[in-house]
């Protein structure tokens, strides 16, 4: 299919940015959590995470990263499955299988991240405080589900209903294409 | 299928060569040669309009049933 300019270039453009992100999320986890402090533009994590303002040990503060890690891949895998999207954008691949695929891909990832962020949050939680878990041998944790988990949810919902439209798009390409 | 698509016929009694047809119907020349093997699913009838008007011609004369 003969891409338009527009298309290809605001592509391109796109897939940059998604590389980026790709890039960026982990950096960005690796630095607020095993240095927190206040960054510009970032701000303090620790408003996010009380437990890292207390003095945690660095094995406690690591196991929690690791931790952390886990919704965090999901939401790279999102942004390398949309800069693959983008490039098959750039080549004109609107409806191909592989374009469509990653679409997928990405509701995937999305909701991957979503449901692991619910989880993840209380056991990192545990982990920073088990320091004091050990000297006391009692912890609390509570899970929790507000707005961000719900708009989470909601994103990853909204990329798989696009996924199924762009399926039904391409079956009627697939059928226009061979009509003259 | 029992559709045949007689367009070489149409564009040698015109003298008419495929290049110059497409142009005028708006399709490509692919698109028109894989009209003329037969190799279309369909024909929009905007296209059939065109190509009986390029070639001064009934779509009968393009089109023929063959029972397989």
């Amino acid at each position: 299919m003969a891409t338009s300019k527009n298309l290809q270039t605001v592509s391109l453009i796109m897939a940059w940015g998604a590389t980026l992100g790709a890039v960026w999320v982990p950096v960005l986890l690796t630095i607020t959590i095993l240095f927190p402090g206040h960054y510009p533009f970032i701000g303090d994590v620790r408003a996010d995470i009380p437990m890292l303002a207390a003095p945690v040990p660095v094995f406690y503060r690591a196991a929690a990263f690791a931790l952390s890690l886990i919704p965090n891949l999901f939401i790279v895998w999102a942004w390398w499955s949309l800069r693959l999207l983008f490039l098959h954008y750039a080549k004109g691949e609107v409806f191909s299988a592989g374009a469509l695929n990653k679409i997928y891909m990405i509701a995937l990832a999305l909701l991957g991240s979503a449901i692991t962020t619910i989880i993840v949050q209380p056991l990192s939680d545990i982990v920073l405080d088990w320091s004091r878990v050990i000297a006391h041998h009692s912890f609390s944790f509570s899970f929790a589900f507000g707005s961000d988990d719900f708009a989470g949810l909601f994103k990853a919902a909204i990329v798989y209903v696009i996924a199924l439209v762009m399926a039904d798009a391409r079956r009627l390409a697939d059928e226009n294409a061979k009509f003259v | 299928m029992a559709i045949i698509v007689n367009l070489d016929v149409m564009l040698a009694k015109r003298k008419m060569r495929s290049k110059e047809l497409a142009e005028i119907v708006g399709i490509t020349e692919a698109n028109l040669s894989l009209l003329k093997s037969g190799k279309v699913k369909g024909m929009r009838f905007e296209t059939l309009d065109a190509i009986c008007a390029a070639l001064d011609c009934q779509p009968g004369d393009l089109l023929e049933f063959r029972a397989v």
